[in-house]
């Protein structure tokens, strides 16, 4: 709960629709390290200690920009890191930097992606740190420090702001540096498929948007073409698997009528092992860049009849980076 | 109706009136209700205003025999 002096002190702000008492307490929970200097700092310094967030010394001289001290009600837990392009924060920060004449400022939060913000501040030159526009950039800083605080803001959200001082989003990059969020009844729906294949390797295609997976159950065409082709398509369906090419052709199509992507590609093992294995690998990336860009691959290892475990695995900076896919309860 | 909780903003003055009224209401469970007893031209035009603009609903506003109001709130979503 707030005190009397906190009350009186951040009275106009506690009467906006977004703060209240627990929002004015969020401002105070987070500590803010800024790594600038000039009036950037100090503009940003000032807006964020007047709303009650503590900004700590030694990275900017107070100068002009003397402000009295944010009224707490416990020392702050939380850290976040506002840094000039090309740097970034490595957890939970701000960003921000110059292209073309406009400011843009990306903020993350600890379960955002670093590679997302890798990419989106790529070309992003350090900010002027003096002169006017230093001062407007400063207080758009602070906007973004709070938003993050008060845990408005999307896990990687980008500003622009031009010279006029006109501000509009920028779209964070679509996340192809983790797995798709996939829900259980899709992946129960796809363990199912798998699981009908047995004892051949069973494939399927996850198809969507961020928000939204459907599950494209696949025929594991590797049978036909080794009985077809014995010496091409050395391994049998047991042991391999190949998307049919005129379905797979399909699927493509009809995500991009419905302006979706392919997210991942699903296969099993049937007698495990679970892991992206060496051929799994050869076959996601056969010269060392990976064959379809942005996808996913999701392997599930079966023992017995049953799934027994599953891992992803996701092309990130020249690998594949492979973690843990749990299972549904109950399958 | 018997409120959750009360208050006295008859010494306050804007805008105090409705920061008091505002952390009130955010200290009630959603659904809680809260009395406020108030004075003057401005919170009685005020107040009930600001509350409904939150999206609290308004229950009652009724004159008490010394001069004052009892305007009575229920909180609600959790957002407001």
């Amino acid at each position: 709960m707030l005190t009397e002096p906190q009350i009186q002190r951040y009275a106009r702000q506690l009467l906006l629709r977004d703060l209240g008492e627990k929002g004015q307490e969020s401002l105070g929970a987070v500590r803010v390290h800024l790594a600038l200097g000039g009036s950037l700092a100090g503009a940003a310094a000032a807006y964020l200690r007047a709303g009650g967030t503590e900004v700590e010394r030694g990275s900017t001289s107070a100068g002009a920009w003397a402000s009295t001290p944010p009224l707490l009600g416990a020392p702050p837990a939380r850290c976040l890191d506002v840094l000039a392009a090309p740097a970034a924060p490595e957890r939970s920060g701000v960003v921000v930097g110059v292209a073309a004449g406009t400011h843009v400022v990306w903020s993350i939060a600890e379960e955002g992606c670093n590679d997302c913000l890798g990419l989106a501040i790529r070309d992003l030159a350090p900010p002027e740190i003096q002169g006017p526009g230093a001062i407007q950039l400063g207080t758009l800083l602070a906007f973004l420090v709070q938003r993050r605080a008060l845990g408005l803001a999307s896990p990687l959200e980008g500003i622009r702001m031009s010279r006029e001082g006109v501000l509009s989003t920028l779209p964070a990059p679509q996340c192809v540096h983790r797995p798709p969020v996939v829900p259980a009844s899709v992946l129960t729906a796809l363990l199912r498929h798998l699981a009908a294949a047995l004892p051949d390797e069973g494939c399927a295609v996850l198809v969507g948007r961020e928000d939204q997976v459907r599950l494209v159950p696949m025929e594991n065409a590797q049978g036909a073409h080794h009985a077809r082709d014995p010496q091409a398509f050395r391994r049998s369906a047991r042991t391999a698997f190949s998307l049919e090419p005129r379905a797979w052709l399909t699927v493509l199509r009809q995500a991009d009528q419905a302006g979706e992507r392919v997210l991942a590609i699903a296969h099993s093992h049937p007698e495990g092992p679970s892991s992206f294995s060496a051929e799994d690998r050869r076959w996601a990336a056969p010269d060392g860049q990976p064959l379809l860009p942005g996808v996913a691959h999701l392997v599930v290892a079966f023992g017995g009849g049953r799934p027994r475990s599953a891992c992803w695995a996701v092309w990130a900076e020249g690998d594949f980076r492979v973690s843990d896919c749990p299972l549904p309860a109950g399958e | 109706m018997t409120p959750d909780a009360r208050i006295d903003i008859t010494s306050e003055v804007c805008p105090m009136t409705f920061v008091r009224t505002k952390i009130a209401l955010e200290r009630l469970p959603v659904g809680g209700v809260l009395e406020v007893r108030l004075k003057g031209e401005e919170p009685l035009r005020n107040v009930p205003e600001s509350a409904r603009d939150l999206g609290h609903t308004v229950l009652g506003l009724d004159p008490l025999e010394d001069g004052t109001w009892r305007l009575l709130l229920r909180r609600e979503g959790a957002g407001c």
